[in-house]
Formats: C-alpha cells, structure tokens, sequence
C-alpha cells in the first residue's frame, strides 16, 4: 500500500466533513457576523437526534434529513431567541463571542442531562472496504463524501441562481442598502440561519458517523478544526471554507505519515503561515464580489 | 469565569450565570470544620462532566460506598460521613477553581482525588493540611514528601512494566500505540524500557494526537508493520474511531492490550459500540491493578456496594480497582481518625500508614467495623482493604499486584484472568 495514496483518500473524507461543518459555520458569519462558539454543540444535538431517528428505524439517509432539519431549527431558534434579543441592544461583536459561548455551555450541559453521558453508536456497519485508485474506502465514506459534494453544489447553485441566494448576497454585502431595497433582511438571516445549521447538522451526522462512536462533547472538540478550516478561507467565505476544508483536512492526513502525534499542529501551522502572508484569509474576494465578477 | 460573570451586562450575566449553575460548578454550601459534632464531609475532586466524566462516576461509587459502611457502624467518635463531589472537568483551570471551591465551602476532613488533575488539585488541598488519596498514576509522584499525600493506585511506571512484561512475554511483534495525553504517556517510557531490558523490540511505536476524526493514516502505517498485539491506553472517544477503523482497513484486530482505562464503562461502552461483542470479547484485554475476586475485605466492600443505593449500577464497580481504592481510603481514614481519638485531619494524618502497616502483633481487620472493634479493644490493627493489603511506602505509595484481563460479556466488565507477580516486576 503507498502510504501518501491512502493519506489521500482518507483526507478527502476528513476535508467533507469538515467542509459541511466549515461552510456551514463560515456563512451564518458572513450574514449574521456572529462568531458563533455554540455551533459545535449544535452538531452535537443534531447527531443525538440523528441517532434516535436511526435507532428507531428509519434508515441512515432519513436519520441524516432528521440531523439537518434538527440543525437548521436549533440554529434559528438561538437566532431569533438568544441572539437578536442581544443584537436590538447594540450589544457588541466581542460580547456576542461570549454569548454565544454561554450558550455552548448550556447546550451541552442540556445533552448531557437528557441523554446522559454515555457514548452512542450508529447502528448501521460501515461495511467492507473498498480499493479505489490506490485509496481504501468504506461505503460509508463515500456516502459522507457525496453528501458533502452535493451538499456543496446545491449551496453554489443556491447561492448564485436562486432569489434567496441573492437575497443573502446582498444582506452579507450590506444589510443597510439590502433592506432599503426591499429585500426582507430578517428574513433572509433566518434563511441563512437555517441553511447554515443543515450544513452544520450534516456535518455532525457525518463527523458521529466517521468517529464509530460519539457522545456529548464531540461537537465541541472538533469546533476548533472546523473554525480553523472557515478562517483559513477567510471567514464569511463559504468558497473559502471549502478550499480552507479541503487543505486542512489533506495537511493533517499526510502529516500522519510523518507525525502522528503532531497532524493537527501541522495543519494549524500552515493555516498561521497562510495568515501572515494573507492575514484575512486565502479568499481575498467575498461570495458577493466572486459573484458579481462572474457575470 | 465568576469575575467574568460580574463584568457583564444584567441579561448577559444571567445566561453566564446559567451556563456556569449548569456545568455543575454550583457549590455547597455546608461548612464542616473537620472537628466537633454533626457530620463530616469527604471531597470527591474528579472530572464529573467532560471526557473523563466516568472517573467522577467511580471515585463517588468507592466514596458512597466507603461512607456507608462507616456510617452504619456509628460513624467516626459519633460522626457521620458525607461524599461532596466537586466537578475538575479534567481541566486543570477548571480542577484548579473546584479544589479552591471544595476547601471553601465543603471543609473536608479528607479528599479522594484527583487522577490526572492531581497535579493540580493535590497542592491546595495537602496546603490546608487535609489528607489527600489521589488516584494519579504519574510517576512524578513515586518520590513525593508531602506527608499529607497518599497515592492509593500504582504508579504509571508499574504500569508501563507489567504492560512490556506482558507483551513481551505473550507477543512476537507488540506495538505501541498510546495518545499524547499526559495520562497515558506516562506508562510509555517504563513500557520501552522493560521491552529492551527482555530483550523485545516494539513492531512499531506510535504517538497519537488524542480526539481526532480519523485516524486511518496512522493505522496504515501501524498495520504495514504487522503487530500481533496494541499495547494502548487511549481515552473512549478516541480508541473508538482507532479500533473501528483499524478494523476496517485490516479485516481484523490484533489483541489491544490496554490499562486501566480500557475498563472503565465509558472506554467499554465506546469501543463495544464501535467494533461490536464479538470482536470486543475476542481481541481487548487489558492490565490492571489486581483486585482478588474473594476475600473477606471484598465480601464487605460488595455488600455496603450493592446496598447503599445511590449509585447507579453498582455491580459494574464490583471489581474497580479505582472504585475499590477510593472505598478503601474512606475505611482507612475512618480507622486513623479513631486510632487519633480526633476527626482533625492534622491529628490523625500521624495514624493513616500505622493502621494499614504489618507490624508484629497487629491483627489483620478487613473492615471499619472489625476494625473499630479491635481498636477499642486496645489491639494494633493492620487494614487489608478490599483491594488487598495497601502498605505505603515512604513516599506515601501503595503499590499493587496487576492481574491480566479479559472482558466478560454477561456483565459487561473486565475482569482478571491471571495475576501478574510482583516478583515478575521488580525483578
């Protein structure tokens, strides 16, 4: 087996999940511009509510529905419930960090006493492996890589040829100038909410999926990669986070080969060398500019 | 994170003060000045929340247990004990916040605890000259001189030996594979050590970064170097995705011989879900501090388990070395504080190795009972807990046989196949 060939293919399914966890949290900051410390345990949530749905039958892809739509409504509920309330104040962007990170500790404070602190699995078996170009591959990563490339395409297209994708174009561009134009900006918020905790839940499902076992701090712990892949595209970027997903999720793959113990801290390395050279993040132009350039 | 709460704005101050009731950090506020009448409170200082929640989980099964047994033989000089647990959360800012908060406001006469937050926890409560027994492997420990500090499990260095003994003597090509944790590198360097000194050499010799989402570069290259065992300690989460994955790239496991982590219900629950029964009760054995399944210690320590009724199923810390060692400190401190004719921890700290040392003429007492007995009957007494004999060394360690284990599936548990002699690790 060529190690750096299997480095490869498994990077490409640690750069999936990340990338739905990425773009998920990169686009509800690029419209909200709350950075929001609560998104990994809203993962978490998502993947206990996807485990329930596959436990009592219903199958991995419906479980996988269940996971997003959890995502998509706790995300708009801390919206409209936690944060707007703060934001009518003129609370500032630092403090917000805070509340959102109060938030994190109550949401997973709140798992642990409904479903206790015990690890869960998956019912389904990842099944045979699969020899692919030199990569080994279960079904169920080639699942949770289709997921995110179609999660992914859908997001572009959405984005560039949909009246809501636009709508979100403009208020990440200027809210201001958006709603003096007619556009409903609280509405489109809640969308952005919305999409972005879908992302967010399938990037939990997927991520419970991967770790073969997963309890209620999960989300949380991989919050850091996940920031970490949104700001190397610069954060507000959703095309960024992509790119940031997929060179962060390579670099700590092959950086196995060399340095187990070490892969993550050589993936961060390269995202501070990144910053130094490009300090807001590999994607100069945002989503809106990209955008407007291609037409 | 208090002083943080009172800078903030009223609503924001509300849902931090929420947040930080809701992690468990709230306190009691009972006061017990470790003397005169009413009852007194034992602090249990272990992660309560987080990855290393089931530590919090043992440490109060050993302590409610402990407390039962003395309490229903009158307690100690008429006092009763009560387990007040507080959360470290395996943080060491967070551990560091709770044992301040557990000598404010608990007023412990004595503390069981930490594990690996002890190098954190130890120094404040050992400050305050309140007899601290600490469940902490790390071998910085061995040579420690705080008179108020006792180690009740073995070193980490102990550790490391019986796992190169073992794997050297049962496996051709053993490899190593253990997270970047403190907690389980410290069994690392005697574990090289005692491979070469049998002359064995590791297959492969692997550092992990601990809670990754994969691990399945590292296991390629693992597999490649064809082990026919894993020497490991890992936490739950992580030996899931490892053992799971390794499973799918290689069709199969070699023996995963673990510490004992590897038998906490959280690292068994993980990993079970992970592989399934089958292949769990095939390839995961572990070694760990031995806990001989009969005797009359045990016989004790079983019943006032299964009768005390605050601990959520009892019978899985039947044979918790951790479990059994933190019941153990309790009947240990009970007997010194008798011994002492006072609850005042700086008074009776004097008696805690006189009541567990083989001396000529003690008699042999197997629990706070019989213990308290042959007390007032004027007798020396030598405590032998349920764990086995606990002698301290000078340095206030009590070191342990280690028994070879294999999981059970009908109760879910490890327990001992063949005890490891200690012959075969000092030597």
């Amino acid at each position: 087996m060529n190690q750096f060939t299997l480095a490869i293919g498994f990077g490409l399914v640690t750069s999936a999940i990340l990338a739905l966890g990425a773009v998920g949290f990169t686009l509800q900051f690029g419209v909200s511009n709350i950075f929001n410390l609560a998104y990994g345990d809203v993962m978490t949530v998502s993947a206990f509510t996807a485990y329930l749905a596959d436990s009592s039958g219903t199958g991995i892809w419906l479980a996988m529905l269940v996971g997003a739509a959890t995502g998509a409504v706790v995300s708009v509920a801390m919206s409209t419930l936690i944060f707007a309330p703060f934001l009518r104040r003129g609370t500032s962007r630092f403090t917000m960090v805070m509340v959102s990170l109060a938030l994190a500790v109550i949401v997973q404070n709140a798992i642990q006493a409904v479903a206790g602190a015990g690890f869960r699995s998956f019912p389904e078996s990842q099944g045979t492996s699969l020899h692919l170009l030199g990569m080994i591959l279960t079904p169920f990563q080639l699942v949770i890589i289709g997921v995110a490339a179609a999660s992914m395409l859908l997001l572009h297209l959405l984005l560039r040829y949909t009246r809501v994708g636009k709508a979100l174009r403009a208020t990440a561009a200027d809210p201001e100038l958006a709603r003096s134009s007619g556009i409903a900006t609280e509405r489109v918020t809640a969308a952005a909410w919305a999409i972005s905790g879908a992302l967010c839940g399938l990037g939990g499902v997927t991520l419970a999926l991967n770790l073969a076992s997963f309890d209620f701090t999960f989300g949380n712990q991989f919050l850091l990669i996940v920031v970490a892949a949104a700001v190397f595209g610069s954060v507000g970027q959703p095309y960024g986070a992509m790119v940031g997903a997929v060179v962060i999720g390579m670099a700590s793959e092959l950086a196995a080969i060399w340095t187990p113990a070490l892969k993550q801290v050589v993936a961060f390395v390269i995202l501070a060398l990144i910053l130094l050279i490009r300090p807001a993040g590999l994607w100069r132009k945002s989503f809106v500019q990209v955008d407007l350039a291609a037409r | 994170m208090r002083a943080f709460i009172v800078g903030l704005k009223p609503g924001l101050a509300v849902l931090a003060a929420a947040a930080f009731a809701a992690s468990g950090c709230a306190s009691s506020s009972s006061q017990n000045s470790g003397s005169g009448s009413g009852t007194m409170n034992i602090g249990v200082i272990y992660p309560f929340t987080g990855a290393n929640a089931d530590q919090g989980a043992i440490g109060m099964a050993g302590c409610l247990t402990g407390a039962a047994e003395v309490n229903a033989a009158g307690g100690v000089l008429g006092r009763k004990f009560v387990c007040k647990p507080f959360d470290t959360k395996g943080d060491p800012a967070d551990a560091t916040t709770a044992a301040n908060q557990m000598m404010a406001s608990a007023s412990p006469v004595m503390v069981i605890g930490a594990s690996d937050d002890a190098v954190t926890t130890a120094p404040i409560v050992t400050a305050a000259h309140v007899p601290n027994f600490a469940t902490i492997g790390d071998p910085h420990f061995d040579h420690q001189a705080n008179p108020y500090f006792y180690r009740i499990t073995p070193s980490d260095a102990l550790q490391g030996v019986a796992l190169g003994y073992w794997a050297a003597s049962h496996y051709s090509h053993p490899a190593a594979v253990f997270t970047s944790d403190l907690g389980a590198q410290t069994s690392v360097p005697p574990l090289r050590t005692e491979m070469t000194k049998l002359a064995h050499k590791l297959a492969a010799d692997v550092t992990l970064a601990p809670g990754q989402s994969s691990y399945r570069t590292e296991i390629s290259k693992i597999i490649a170097a064809k082990p026919d065992a894993l020497v490991t300690e890992m936490d739950p989460q992580s030996a899931a995705t490892f053992l799971s994955e390794y499973l799918q790239l290689a069709g199969h496991l070699p023996i995963i011989l673990g510490t004992q982590r590897t038998s906490n219900s959280d690292w068994i629950a993980a990993v079970l879900g992970a592989i399934g029964q089958a292949d769990y009760v095939k390839y995961i054995k572990s070694i760990t501090p031995y806990v001989p399944p009969a005797s009359p210690s045990h016989t004790v320590y079983a019943h006032w388990l299964l009768k005390q009724g605050a601990v959520k199923q009892p019978s899985q810390y039947l044979q918790h070395p951790y479990a059994i060692a933190d019941y153990d400190a309790i009947n240990i401190t009970a007997l010194a504080m008798v011994e002492a004719h006072s609850t005042a921890p700086a008074a009776y700290n004097k008696f805690i190795v006189k009541v567990t040392a083989a001396s000529p003429g003690a008699v042999q007492v197997h629990s706070y009972a019989e213990g308290l007995r042959a007390l007032k009957a004027g007798k020396t007494i030598e405590y032998v807990g349920a764990g086995g004999p606990l002698a301290f060394n000078q340095y206030h360690s009590a070191e342990r046989a280690f028994s070879f284990d294999a999981f059970q599936a009908a109760n879910k548990s490890m327990n001992p196949v063949t005890v490891i002699p200690g012959s075969a690790l000092n030597g």
